[in-house]
């Protein structure tokens, strides 16, 4: 499904991304951990198409095609869904509008009939319910005046009315309480199908007790230094980064 | 010294109110405070680009204009096209500045509100009109002036209960006369009260509109009042609003242009009370050549009163919009606070906004802020409208229609807001493709 291949990305002069490599099947979950600074958002969001990266070299594949060729829209429409770390607040737009928006794109690049105002309310009252999202959130703005427990949420909404075939989710755990962690997880686990991937991003490893991923790996000065099972993660949350960060260092 | 001939335009000004003076009423008082004020005005002239605050707006084009005066006539029936129609609302219709009593609501007022026609007022108590000339000709003053040397009626809404009505005047611009508009409000006595005042005209012809608008709030009264410039193309409106605001009393205004060729107001409020407070909102919305202008300036005479000031533009084509605002803080004025903020957006190269918040202070002990921005739609909030497969022009787009939405939101009558919403996605140029967010 997806294929980055020597990845190289800067910001400015600095280099944030240093020749990242990861292949992810249809079918797959997996999680890209590591410290502060070790390049986790600036993947998420050069897969998304944030163009104030520059992409210096290295591929990235998906579904076949040049994913770095396409606009951040094409991206979605093709299936690609962002999870925002820091999902951005934008009063004057309404959440449902933009929603049913962001589907009937989809949906229109899939080739399928775009839903009327009466299924779609009928879909996302549905998904709404799932993700214990009040009912006066469909009148609000777009995360407007929303708590940080309130915006991830409202991103896995999203991710479950989009049912994106690839979805990126950057720290989508990060600010929650267990509650709505588990609410989270439970929306994440509910996308998994064998057509689909995702890959999560965190920084703790306590989504992945909810959601177990098929491979974890750490990243580290822009860089994956070690792949493993779900057991890599534990030991990550064991030992720090530390450990990881200077065996990369002696290799 | 031999004095420059007059201008047309203040040529026609001397005969229009030659021809006219004797028939806008009140009696002999009323007539010799026009004639004082006719005197300065013409005097004085139009405001130059040597007046600081006029540097923007040439007004050589008007001074070659001649103005056409004439005896007022309504001839349409119902709602005036273009006026915004709100259901609980009574509303008084004024055509080219006369009351026009057939479309207006049925009078007696509501409790708590009494309404009366200016020219009963005046006639009545010309001691009043009297008072609403400037006290000095200065340039920002000259049309006030001017109206008042023209006023013939208006309309005057005293507010002196709880209850809390909901008012809707409408200035309606008629054939190619110029129109001398006037609203009086005072309130007192704890009464509330929400005013909504549309100038408008019927047609696309050339009109000059000056309007005049005072506000007395105290004794613990709040008097919101939402301003619609929706002048028609060929028109242009030269605005004068002076409040003065007493004793715990609030004075809310929102000041939206949406419309004519030239919008220029000049904002006057003095907070005279302690905890008096004024909230000014602003939203100019510039399409094609249009030119809008706000000044406001606001005064703190006496300690712990409060003003904001919160002032939005989005400015389209090669349009331009500017905004002047200065708080003064009096020296004792102690405990006030300001805030002062300005936005302007602007969605054409050639598109030009002027903002300038300005601040004197003349004591130590207030909170006073101030800022400005002008730009671009946020990078954060286009990426993340991308990222969910809106293309770009479309995200745009509505970022520009939330940004007015978001200002509109403050204004507290929401039919009003949600028909100048509408209005203003229409004439943005990416409309259509947000058509399915409104």
């Amino acid at each position: 499904m997806l294929s980055i291949q020597k990845l190289v990305v800067s910001i400015g002069d600095k280099r944030i991304l240093n020749g990242l490599s990861l292949d992810i099947a249809a079918g797959e979950v997996h999680a890209v951990m590591g410290p502060n600074g070790s390049g986790k958002s600036t993947l998420a969001q050069v897969l998304a198409g944030r163009t104030e990266y520059t992409v210096q070299s290295g591929k990235v594949i998906y579904k076949g095609q040049d994913l770095l060729a396409m606009a951040p829209e094409a991206r979605a429409r093709a299936g690609l869904f962002l999870g925002f770390q820091y999902p951005v607040e934008i009063p004057g737009v309404n959440n449902v509008y933009l929603l049913k928006a962001a589907l009937n794109a989809v949906r229109k690049h899939r080739g399928e009939k775009e839903l009327d105002a009466f299924e779609f309310l009928a879909l996302v009252k549905d998904k709404m319910k799932f993700m214990q999202i009040d009912e006066a959130f469909l009148t609000r703005g777009v995360n407007e005046g929303f708590s940080g427990g309130e915006k991830k949420r409202n991103e896995i909404l999203q991710m479950l009315v989009l049912e994106p075939e690839l979805a990126i989710l950057d720290e989508t755990d990060s600010g929650l309480d267990v509650d709505a962690l588990k609410i989270v997880a439970h929306g994440i686990n509910a996308m998994r199908r064998n057509d689909r991937a995702q890959l999560l991003v965190t920084h703790y490893q306590r989504l992945l007790d909810y959601v177990v991923p098929d491979r974890v790996h750490v990243l580290a000065n822009g860089r994956i230094v070690r792949s493993g099972d779900q057991t890599l993660a534990l030991e990550v949350e064991k030992q720090g980064y530390d450990w990881l960060r200077d065996e990369a260092r002696r290799a | 010294m031999t004095a420059a001939a007059p201008s047309p335009f203040l040529a026609s000004v001397a005969r229009g109110y030659a021809a006219l003076g004797d028939s806008l009423g009140g009696g002999a008082p009323a007539a010799e405070v026009r004639r004082a004020a006719l005197e300065r005005f013409l005097a004085a002239g139009l405001p130059s680009g040597r007046d600081e605050n006029w540097k923007y707006l040439m007004l050589r084009g008007l001074a070659r204009q001649e103005l056409t005066f004439a005896a007022p006539g309504g001839r349409a029936q119902g709602l005036p096209e273009g006026a915004v129609a709100l259901e609980n609302a009574t509303r008084l219709v004024f055509v080219n500045g006369r009351l026009d009593a057939q479309r207006s609501s049925a009078l007696p007022a509501p409790d708590g509100v009494r309404i009366e026609s200016l020219r009963e007022t005046y006639r009545r108590d010309p001691e009043l009109l009297a008072r609403s000339l400037p006290g000095d000709d200065r340039a920002d003053t000259r049309f006030a002036l001017l109206n008042t040397a023209f006023v013939a009626d208006g309309a005057s809404i005293v507010l002196d209960a709880g209850k809390s009505p909901l008012l809707h005047v409408i200035f309606v611009s008629e054939a190619a006369e110029a129109s001398f508009p006037r609203l009086s409000i005072r309130a007192t006595g704890g009464a509330t009260g929400i005013v909504v005042e549309q100038h408008l005209t019927d047609g696309l012809r050339p009109r000059f509109v000056n309007s005049l608008t005072d506000i007395e709030v105290d004794h613990g009264s709040r008097v919101d009042l939402c301003r619609l410039h929706s002048l028609g193309t060929g028109a242009m409106q030269f605005d004068t609003l002076r409040a003065r605001v007493g004793n715990d009393s609030t004075f809310a205004m929102y000041s939206l242009g949406v419309g004519g060729d030239i919008l220029r107001s000049d904002i006057e409020i003095g907070l005279e009370g302690s905890a008096a407070t004024a909230l000014l909102r602003g939203l100019l919305f510039t399409t094609g050549t249009q030119h809008h202008e706000l000044h406001a300036e606001i005064r703190h005479a006496v300690p712990e009163t409060t003003s904001r000031t919160l002032v939005s533009t989005v400015v389209n084509d090669s349009g331009r919009a500017v905004c002047n605002s200065k708080v003064i803080v009096a020296p004792g004025a102690r405990r006030s606070v300001s805030e002062q903020s300005f936005r302007n957006l602007l969605l054409a190269t050639s598109a030009e906004a002027d903002t300038r918040p300005q601040l004197e202070i003349h004591n130590e002990d207030v909170k006073c802020s101030h800022g400005a921005s002008t730009g671009r739609l946020d990078p954060n909030m286009l990426f993340y409208l991308e990222s969910r497969g809106l293309d770009e022009a479309t995200a745009r787009a509505l970022l520009t229609y939330a940004f007015v939405v978001d200002l509109l939101k403050a204004v507290p009558v929401a039919e009003l807001s949600q028909a100048l919403a509408r209005r203003i996605a229409g004439e943005l140029p990416a409309r259509d493709l947000i058509k399915e967010f409104i």
